[in-house]
């Protein structure tokens, strides 16, 4: 007796999206259980705040869906949808610089203060190591002071490829330029930093 | 080698590490000048200070990740040991979102809002067909009044007698019930009667005593023929049956 094993295919980018276009909700839903942790996470490390990066996360998803049916390889979502966080993220912080309103998502966000200071209060580095006695708090404060201060297509090029490890192409589709100037983005971002950083390094 | 040169060549290899071309040049670069290694170390510790910053996957098999990683580190960096512990504190350091975001919650608040989004839409598709249905009630209204005010002079009017303003009309024949009969069996009638130009200009300076001053006006009139609609109405409808 032959036995039929039934194997549920994982939907497609591109069929959530023609689903979602069609009005079925759950493809989008699923969309955003695929995407939003590197959305915020982009959006985390062009930010450096939390509240911020969940605030961009959903403006993004929002106009993602607002604006579904102009996509026009419905594989490319991921992208599409990183090109958006970017964008949304720099201009946030123009607004934020110019005393932008804050929408609160303190309710999204579950570390209690305690658990965040055990945490941030570790050691970063051993003694013997450059920076030693450097809290993880203070590194990633440094870190992150660092990214900030970088031009924002280098700060975006770096984040992008590597820290969220996106394909070089996609860096270039997201950023709307070409993969040479991603990775000239790239070294002068790390040589900037390496001079920031230096010691941390 | 020049620095920048070779930094330039350094940020190429850690964009592609297993580039063997690139690490070839490299080594002979560091062979050439030696503190060019001490270079390529901060770049390496750089890469895996930002690497590390990442927010982490709290289900990745962390033990098996950080193996990989201290093998990597090796192999790239002449430092070894050190840069795979700092790798290790720096990764333990990271502003870990994942494990500061309630993901379900937050992801049935973005849900929500889609929901509300899309319900706005369809009320707005709604609205939208009504107003083009009232849009087109109102301009078939607006071209009517146009035809009507806007009258030309289509019919030759009777020659005015002395004092007599003058007349346009148009008119409509609708055809007896027989087809094969030649005379109209009603007629309706748009007849605009254009300003009387002496009285009007009296009633603009207002030296007419019985009208209010105003500027001249055509006046219009709609008139059906015959006053008995009876006959008119059933012509009408058979001739609209063929």
């Amino acid at each position: 007796m032959r036995t039929h094993r039934l194997t549920a295919a994982v939907p497609t980018d591109a069929e959530l999206v023609r689903q979602a276009r069609a009005g079925r909700a759950e493809a989008f839903d699923e969309l955003i259980e695929r995407y939003q942790r590197r959305a915020t996470s982009v959006a985390f490390r062009l930010l450096g705040d939390l509240h911020d990066a969940l605030e961009v996360c959903q403006d993004a998803f929002l106009r993602a869906y607002r604006s579904l049916d102009t996509l026009q390889n419905e594989e490319r979502f991921g992208p599409w949808l990183l090109r958006t966080v970017t964008n949304l993220a720099l201009n946030f912080r123009r607004a934020r610089a110019a005393g932008g309103r804050r929408v609160s998502l303190e309710e999204f966000i579950l570390d209690d203060q305690r658990q965040r200071d055990e945490r941030l209060a570790a050691p970063a580095y051993s003694d013997e190591q450059p920076g030693a006695g450097t809290t993880a708090a203070e590194l990633a404060e440094v870190v992150q002071k660092a990214l900030d201060e970088l031009p924002a297509q280098q700060r975006a090029a770096l984040v992008l490829f590597s820290i969220e490890q996106l394909p070089q192409r996609e860096v270039a589709d997201i950023l709307e330029c070409s993969v040479e100037a991603v990775k000239w983005h790239v070294f002068q971002a790390r040589r900037k930093l390496k001079e920031r950083l230096a010691d941390y390094l | 080698m020049e620095h920048e040169a070779f930094e330039q060549l350094v940020s190429a290899w850690l964009d592609e590490p297993q580039n063997a071309e690139l690490a070839e040049r490299l080594k002979a670069a560091e062979a050439a000048a030696p503190e060019l290694a001490r270079l390529r170390t901060q770049y390496v510790r750089l890469h895996s200070l930002l690497t590390a910053v990442s927010s982490p996957e709290p289900r990745v098999d962390w033990a098996a990740f950080k193996s990989h990683l201290v093998d990597r580190v090796r192999q790239a960096c002449p430092a070894g040991k050190d840069t795979a512990d700092i790798d290790e504190y720096l990764r333990q350091s990271s502003p870990n979102i994942e494990q500061r975001v309630d993901w379900p919650a937050f992801r049935r608040h973005l849900s929500r809002l889609v929901a509300s989004e899309a319900a706005k839409r369809r009320t707005a598709s709604r609205s939208a067909r009504w107003r083009m249905t009232a849009a087109a009630g109102a301009l078939a209204a607006a071209a009517g009044i146009l035809l009507l005010i806007g009258l030309p002079d289509r019919s030759p009017a009777p020659s005015p007698g002395p004092g007599a303003r003058p007349v346009a009309q148009m008119w409509i024949e609708l055809p007896t019930a027989e087809a094969s009969e030649p005379e109209p069996g009603g007629k309706v009638v748009l007849a605009k009667v254009l300003p009387d130009t002496e009285t009007d200009l009296l009633r603009m300076m207002g030296m007419h005593e019985d009208e209010p001053p105003g500027e001249p006006q055509p006046e219009n009139y709609f008139m059906l023929e015959p006053m008995d609609l009876t006959g008119v109405l059933a012509s009408a409808q058979a001739y609209g049956s063929r």
